[in-house]
């Protein structure tokens, strides 16, 4: 059984009278273990189709499967579930906390899932080491650069130990160098953890990090290819 | 709890939407404290106004009540000390005194004052407000003299020592008069008491109007204005033996009750939109602030937090504000209402034109600070709730791309 398993997924917008139709017919599936790249110019719906995967959107048409289960028919708090447990989000925005120092935000997940006190301290810190603040634990995200900000946003989408980690142009507010050494980490943790990577990108430079690329055009998959790196 | 945790960070780190909803939750109350309490003072001033003025019953001869002139002499208790024997064995009166009232004319060489003339038990406890506005002489030494407000004197220029005439009709018509020297000048809160207002003993106002032992009105103060009814009651058969009828505070001053029970309507309306106000000036901030965050929400409902958790986040920081303002409210309403409470709010044409004296009372009490409180911290949780569910409705996807 894929991972993921998305049949025909589509996805319109209502736009006042004229109706936009970010996704027409997406079928794709993902094995554990994948690395896999979305790309594609901007506005040809690779964040609409990360969210459907990311059980944060439902698709108008078509199913999206996680594990075999079809997200559109769990409710919200199993939805949310999914989301604590299952897939961690990273955002082009990284989105933290801003009134949580670096290790809250990380840990926050964690409290979120009840897990003991002592526990989280050595996640968190273990993830903190990973991605290499160490010395950021207390600052709050504002004081941290935006390359260091997106590692803690991995950081948190890593500490529950999800299936799936999900990362929208995790590099699009990047310089290059700190965009290479953010993929860099999310490779290592591929190969070492044999978390399930998707991530989407519009940067030729950075899909060489995939194994497998799935260009979009208009809503559609275009091609699907695999890279030297897909083992 | 890292939500209740989140919830101080929230309002810590933004101080200033924090402080304008603590501020306006603070705001309301001390306007709420400020308002409850003028209501309880001005209750509290009516009442005891009114029982000063009337006592909770009062006793006359039969027909009294449908005279139509409340100061000519024709019905008259004649063996008023057997009534005051009667009445003080009750268990609920505190106080029985004979008051002796006539119409009578004031003169002081050559001007004059048609006034109302009381004549009281010199050490008794009614007309408090004039016994305690004193402001010079002393009221009724040993019961010697006559006791004016400072207002009549000042029209009559008279001072103490000077002798005022009082100039009476019998019931006959037999016109007669007395001196008596000016042995005491008060000044209460209302001018309309002072103007309507002169003080003899009982016994000189006996002998002035040759009643040979009898007096006007026996009148009685009791432990609860609320045993008036039953007072009565109980000396029913004593009161048709010796051609008497009574009336109770509430027969006196019907009218002037029901005023009081729409001052306590508009009071509780004010009271409300206060109320009104508050929360809409307090929900729109929390609404406010909720809408600022509405990307923060959706990242923590994206990691994992259920629509519930995001609720009770929100919750937490209203209430916490809402409690916070409460108490800052308090804190600043206890020592202005004890400051107003000395003070009084002066009030002008309108209190003083419903026998309220010249000034607002104001009485702070620890209910309406309980209420205060309360209310202030309720709107704020109201306030929180709405914008809790505003934002629960929400979705995901929407809070995210939220700006
Ligand atoms: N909430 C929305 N309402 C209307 N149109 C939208 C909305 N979100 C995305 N779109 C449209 O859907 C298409 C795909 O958008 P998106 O998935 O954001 O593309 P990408 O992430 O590849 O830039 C675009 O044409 C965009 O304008
Ligand atoms: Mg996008």
């Amino acid at each position: 059984m894929p991972l993921i398993a998305l049949d025909n997924v589509q996805k319109d917008y209502a736009l006042g009278k004229t109706v936009i139709h970010a996704i027409r017919g997406v079928t794709l599936e993902v094995k554990e273990g994948d690395f896999l790249s979305i790309v594609g110019p901007s506005g040809c719906g690779k964040t609409t189709l990360l969210n459907m995967i990311g059980c944060i959107d439902q698709p108008t048409d078509g199913r999206v499967m996680f594990e075999g289960k079809d997200l559109k028919r769990l409710s919200d708090n199993a939805q949310a579930e999914i989301r604590l447990t299952k897939i961690g989000f990273i955002f082009q925005s990284f989105n933290l906390i801003p009134v949580l120092n670096i290790f809250e935000n990380i840990e926050l997940p964690l409290v979120v899932a009840r897990v003991p006190r002592a526990k989280r301290r050595e996640r968190v810190a273990y993830l903190v080491r990973t991605v290499g603040l160490e010395e950021f634990s207390d600052h709050k995200p504002d004081e941290l650069s935006g390359g260091q900000r997106q590692r803690v946003a991995i950081a948190r989408a890593l500490v529950n130990s999800p299936d799936l980690v999900i990362a929208d142009e995790p590099t699009a507010n990047l310089d290059s160098a700190t965009g290479d050494a953010v993929l860099s980490v999310m490779e290592r943790l591929n190969r070492e953890e044999k978390v399930t990577f998707i991530f989407s990108t519009h940067n030729p430079e950075v899909m060489r990090f995939a194994h497998r690329i799935v260009t979009l055009r208009d809503g559609a998959i275009a091609s699907i290819e695999n890279t030297e790196r897909a083992s | 709890m890292i939500f209740v945790k989140m919830a101080f960070l929230n309002i810590v780190k933004h101080p200033k939407r924090s402080l304008l909803i603590t501020a306006v939750v603070a705001f309301a109350v001390v306007v709420m404290v400020l308002v409850g309490g003028l209501l309880d003072g001005l209750r509290g001033r009516f009442f005891n106004s009114m029982f000063q003025e009337s006592g909770h019953v009062q006793v006359h001869a039969e027909g009294y009540r449908d005279r139509f002139d409340p100061l000519s002499l024709d019905d008259v208790i004649d063996r008023p000390d057997a009534a005051l024997a009667e009445f003080r064995k009750d268990p609920a009166a505190v106080n029985v005194e004979k008051i002796l009232v006539f119409g009578t004319r004031a003169i002081f060489k050559n001007r004059r004052l048609d006034i109302a003339g009381y004549g009281v038990d010199p050490a008794g406890t009614f007309f408090e407000s004039a016994r305690h506005g004193i402001v010079m002489g002393s009221f009724l030494p040993e019961g010697k003299g006559i006791a004016l407000s400072e207002r009549s004197a000042s029209l009559l220029q008279c001072g103490l020592g000077d002798n005022v005439s009082l100039l009476v009709a019998w019931s006959d018509g037999t016109p007669y008069y007395l001196d008596f020297p000016m042995t005491g000048i008060f000044k209460t809160d209302s001018s309309d008491f002072d103007d309507s207002h002169v003080f003899i003993s009982h016994a000189r106002a006996d002998e002035l109007l040759a009643l040979g032992g009898g007096t006007i009105e026996i009148r009685a103060a009791l432990r609860d204005p609320n045993l008036a009814e039953s007072f009565v009651a109980r000396h029913k058969a004593f009161f048709r033996a010796n051609g008497l009828e009574a009336e109770t505070w509430r027969e006196i001053f019907g009218t002037l009750v029901t005023l009081l029970q729409f001052f306590d309507v508009f009071m509780i309306f004010l009271n409300f939109i206060v109320l009104v106000v508050a929360a809409t000036v307090i929900t729109n901030t929390i609404l406010m602030s909720v809408f600022e965050r509405v990307r923060d929400f959706g990242t923590l409902r994206a990691v994992g937090l259920k629509r519930r958790h995001v609720f009770g986040m929100i919750m937490a920081e209203g209430a916490l504000e809402g409690v916070l303002g409460s108490l800052f409210g308090t804190a600043l309403a206890v020592p202005l209402g004890l400051l107003v409470q000395s003070t009084g709010i002066n009030g002008g044409q309108f209190v003083e034109s419903i026998h309220l004296g010249s000034s607002y009372p104001y009485v702070l009490s620890a209910r309406v600070l309980l209420l205060s409180f309360f209310f202030g911290a309720l709107i704020a949780a109201a306030g929180s709730l709405y914008a809790a569910a505003v934002n629960s409705r929400k979705r995901l996807v929407e809070m995210l791309r939220y700006n």
